[in-house]
């Protein structure tokens, strides 16, 4: 196909989206029926490992306190820890998100709609940013509001939706 | 969990570093899983209903085997291809998966339960290959092999959904920042 | 369209569906053994148009054999694949590979009647060259549906910036 032909197919699709009237739809990879979307949570956590998932990639993280000095910890005084799964390991990496580029220790922060079977983990909703290293953001905020972060994707961080 | 060996060296292999790295081979290789899958399913379906006398009973069924045999196990042969190399890029995780274990051991039952009509049942073929009325062992392992086969798919869907998170911590990693 | 795959999704009868866990796995699973008896059906419909199989039998013997088991099986997958639809609207909207599988099974629908009309009556081995050719696209088309069905998921890395989705 030709450039030409290439770029009139597209503004076809660009019009027939128009048609839709709406703006890019967000949309997981996952069926939606494992997840609660109703609800997002919004983490501040560090990395504790990546699994490159060739369908879903996940991050397993231990989300900070309020203050971000610390991670929130169990009875036992151990890391909670939570997953966060997105699409594929390749379509991650196109955004940045691999197991080089998280290593354990890692700050970053992310939305997620929670698995409804209330296992500690969720899936991936708006954009993820990571903070650098070692700078955990001040109290109550997010790595988006640490100079110097990196984005990963495409527009905000999700607001968190209770 | 620990993991075995060849399941690690599996994940390690080329291929599976390719297959995580590529953005289009996981959809392609698992659409031509389905096309194998349902090849298989609808051609051993073929079989088994002129085995219980249900259908295509105008053929002996020796002829309606013959005609399915080639295209089962070509079809097979890509399921188990495609298979791996959905397989080999998230060993790991799918070697500690119930469903996937489970539908490894239907494939194993199904194989064994087409191995003893194959010795035993199908000696007596020439007396009904003919007739609808089959023998109530061949009927019994066609229906053997409709719920094995089924159950292979239903568990094989039910994996995507049951993969199971591993939330174990390595060690030395930071997480105290003492402002 | 969109917009009213998102209302759709807020519905009632989506939650429902969406918060059932085990419904989607199943309806998922009885899709693919649905796949297996209307791919199969079309394949033997096909092969016997290219005297490949039951070449001994007139076509419509093979049509009979297994044009019932095709609509029957369509009809499941009609149902099963609304009820999935329901449980995910926006999902399936914002895919550009659901739109063209739609397309597709309509054309696939269509054409295996006129395969029908064209071979209907034909006893001999080998049918006339343009039958058989359009047998083939015929089986062609209804590969593609099934690749189709698979893209939905991964909408974006198929079709980078065609897909109305975009990735989270």
């Amino acid at each position: 196909m030709n450039t030409q032909t290439r770029s009139a197919s597209r503004r076809i699709v660009a019009a027939i989206a128009a048609l839709a009237a709406v703006p890019a739809v967000v949309v997981a990879h996952h069926s939606f029926s494992l997840y609660n979307n109703e609800v997002t949570k919004v983490f501040t956590g560090v990395v504790t490992r990546v699994n490159p998932d060739a369908n879903h990639l996940q991050i397993f993280f231990a989300p900070m306190n309020a203050e971000r000095t610390n991670v929130e910890r169990g009875p036992d005084g151990k890391p909670i820890i939570w997953a966060v799964e997105m699409a594929g390991s390749a379509q991650a990496a196109t955004q940045g998100v691999s197991v080089n580029n998280f290593p354990a220790g890692t700050i970053f922060s992310v939305g997620m709609h929670p698995l409804r079977s209330g296992e500690l983990a969720g899936a991936r909703e708006g954009n993820l940013f990571k903070c650098p290293a070692k700078k955990p953001p001040t109290a109550g905020k997010h790595c988006d509001a640490v100079e110097g972060n990196t984005k990963h994707g495409e527009g905000a961080l999700a607001p968190a939706k209770p | 969990m620990s993991t075995p060996a060849f399941v690690q060296a599996l994940y390690d292999s080329g291929i599976a570093v390719w297959m995580r790295d590529s953005l289009k081979a996981m959809p392609l290789i698992e659409a031509t899983h389905v096309l194998a899958i349902a090849t298989v399913f609808g051609t051993i379906l073929i079989v088994d209903l002129r085995l219980l006398g249900v259908a295509g009973t105008g053929r002996p069924y020796s002829v309606v085997a013959r005609e399915m045999l080639g295209k089962t196990w070509t079809a097979f042969v890509l399921a188990v291809i495609t298979g791996a190399l959905m397989v080999a890029p998230n060993a790991i995780t799918y070697y500690g998966n119930t469903a996937f274990r489970l539908k490894l051991l239907a494939l194993v039952l199904a194989g064994l339960n087409m191995v003893i009509f194959q010795l035993l049942t199908a000696r007596t073929m020439p007396t009904w290959d003919t007739s609808a009325k089959t023998p109530t062992a061949a009927r019994t392992a066609a229906i053997i092999s409709l719920v094995l086969w089924t159950a292979i798919i239903f568990l094989g869907r039910w994996i995507g959904f049951t993969k199971g998170y591993d939330f174990s911590v390595p060690e030395d990693v930071q997480f105290e920042f003492p402002q | 369209m969109l917009e009213l795959a998102r209302q759709l999704g807020t519905s009632g009868l989506s939650q429902a569906i969406q918060s059932t866990l085990w419904l989607t796995p199943l309806l998922q699973a009885i899709h693919i053994l649905m796949i297996g008896i209307v791919f199969i059906s079309v394949l033997m419909v096909v092969l016997r148009i290219l005297g490949r199989y039951r070449a001994d039998e007139p076509f419509t013997a093979i049509w009979l054999r297994f044009a019932p088991w095709m609509w029957w099986a369509l009809a499941v997958m009609a149902a099963t694949g609304l009820v999935l639809i329901i449980g995910e609207p926006l999902r399936e909207a914002s895919a550009l590979s659901f739109w063209l599988k739609m397309a597709l099974i309509l054309v696939g629908v269509l054409s295996v009647l006129g395969l029908r009309r064209a071979a209907a009556g034909f006893t001999g081995t080998s049918m006339p060259f343009g039958t058989r050719l359009a047998a083939t696209v015929v089986l062609v088309v209804w590969i593609a549906i099934i690749y189709l069905g698979r893209s939905i998921a991964y909408d974006a890395e198929i079709w980078g910036s065609w897909s109305l989705g975009v990735y989270a």
